[in-house]
C-alpha cells in the first residue's frame, strides 16, 4: 500500500502534473538549456540530485521548527535561503574536491538556485504535508520529470536545427510552438491515476 | 452635507469591500492550503520570527563561511593575467 502510494506520486509528478509541460514553471532554464543534449543531460542530473536534498532540508526546518513556532508564513522566504545557502554551500565544496564534476556540472549549480520548480516543490510539500519520505519521493518524481522534458526538447531541438524553418520562427519561437504542443500531447496523461 | 455623507456610506455598504477582495486576491496557488486562524498574538508572533530569522541567517552565515574557508581554491594569479592578455569575448 505505501509502496503503491509512493509509485503514484512519482508517476503524477513527474508525467501527469508536469512541471514543465503542465504546470509550466522552471520555462527560463528549460529554454536555456535544452539546446543541446549533453546540457540537458547535465542539467537534469544535477537539477534531479539538488532539488531531493534541498526538499529534504526544507521539510525538516519545515516541520521541525517552523510548525511548532506557528511561523510557516515564512515558508517562501526560508526556503528560497535553504535552495540558495545549500547550492552556494555545495558550489564550493565541489570546486575543491572534485574539480572535474565541477567543471562539468558547476555552471548548473548556479542556474539552479533562481529556478522556481525549485521552490514550487517544497512548497507543494508542505502545502500537502507529505510525509519525510513522500516529499523526497515527490522531488525525485518531478526531477525525473524534468529530465523527460529537457531530453525529450533537446532531441527535438537538435533535429530542428538541420528542419527548414520559416525565416521568423527560427530558434526560440519555434521552441516555444513545440513546447506547446508537447504539452497538449500531456494531457493524454490526466486521469491516469484516480485518487 | 449630512446627506452626502450617508449617500456615500451607502454606496460603501452597497458594494461590499470584503466581497470585492475576496475576488480580487486568488484563493489558491503553488502549494495552496492556506490555513486560517481566528486569533493571532502579535506580539511573540513577531518575537519568534524575528529570533528564527536571526538563527537562521547565522547559522548559514557561519556555515558558509567556514565551508568557503574550509574548501577554499589556490588560483594560481598567473592564470588570471594570461587570461587579460589573451582576446576577450566581452
Amino acid at each position: 500500500m505505501e509502496i503503491a502510494k509512493l509509485f503514484e506520486i512519482i508517476i503524477a509528478a513527474s508525467l501527469i502534473n508536469n512541471f514543465v509541460f503542465t504546470r509550466f514553471l522552471g520555462l527560463c532554464i528549460f529554454f536555456g538549456v535544452s539546446r543541446k543534449m549533453e546540457t540537458a543531460v547535465g542539467m537534469s542530473i544535477t537539477f534531479t540530485s539538488v532539488m531531493m536534498i534541498s526538499s529534504a532540508l526544507s521539510w525538516i526546518v519545515f516541520n521541525y521548527i517552523m510548525v511548532p513556532l506557528d511561523i510557516t508564513f515564512l515558508k517562501i522566504i526560508i526556503f528560497i535561503g535553504i535552495v540558495a545557502g545549500f547550492v552556494q554551500a555545495s558550489d564550493t565544496v565541489m570546486r575543491k574536491v572534485s574539480p572535474g564534476l565541477y567543471y562539468k556540472l558547476g555552471i548548473y549549480l548556479a542556474l539552479i538556485s533562481t529556478n522556481c520548480i525549485i521552490l514550487a516543490v517544497p512548497l507543494i510539500n508542505a502545502g500537502e504535508h507529505y510525509s519525510f519520505i513522500e516529499s523526497l519521493v515527490f522531488a525525485l518524481g518531478s526531477g525525473i520529470g524534468f529530465a523527460i522534458a529537457l531530453i525529450i526538447m533537446a532531441s527535438i531541438r537538435e533535429k530542428l536545427e538541420l528542419a527548414d524553418v520559416p525565416k521568423p520562427f527560427r530558434g526560440t519561437p519555434i521552441a516555444f510552438i513545440v513546447t506547446g504542443l508537447i504539452a497538449l500531447a500531456f494531457t493524454g496523461f490526466s486521469g491516469l491515476i484516480k485518487l | 452635507m449630512f446627506e452626502l455623507h450617508h449617500s456615500i456610506a451607502d454606496i460603501i455598504g452597497f458594494l461590499q469591500i470584503s466581497d470585492v477582495l475576496h475576488f480580487l486576491i486568488p484563493q489558491v496557488g503553488v502549494g495552496g492550503g492556506v490555513e486560517t486562524k481566528e486569533h493571532v498574538e502579535l506580539l511573540p508572533l513577531i518575537k519568534s520570527t524575528l529570533i528564527f530569522l536571526a538563527g537562521v541567517g547565522t547559522v548559514f552565515g557561519l556555515g558558509l563561511a567556514l565551508t568557503a574557508k574550509r574548501f577554499t581554491v589556490q588560483i594560481d594569479p598567473r592564470v588570471e593575467k594570461v587570461l587579460d592578455v589573451l582576446a576577450h569575448a566581452h
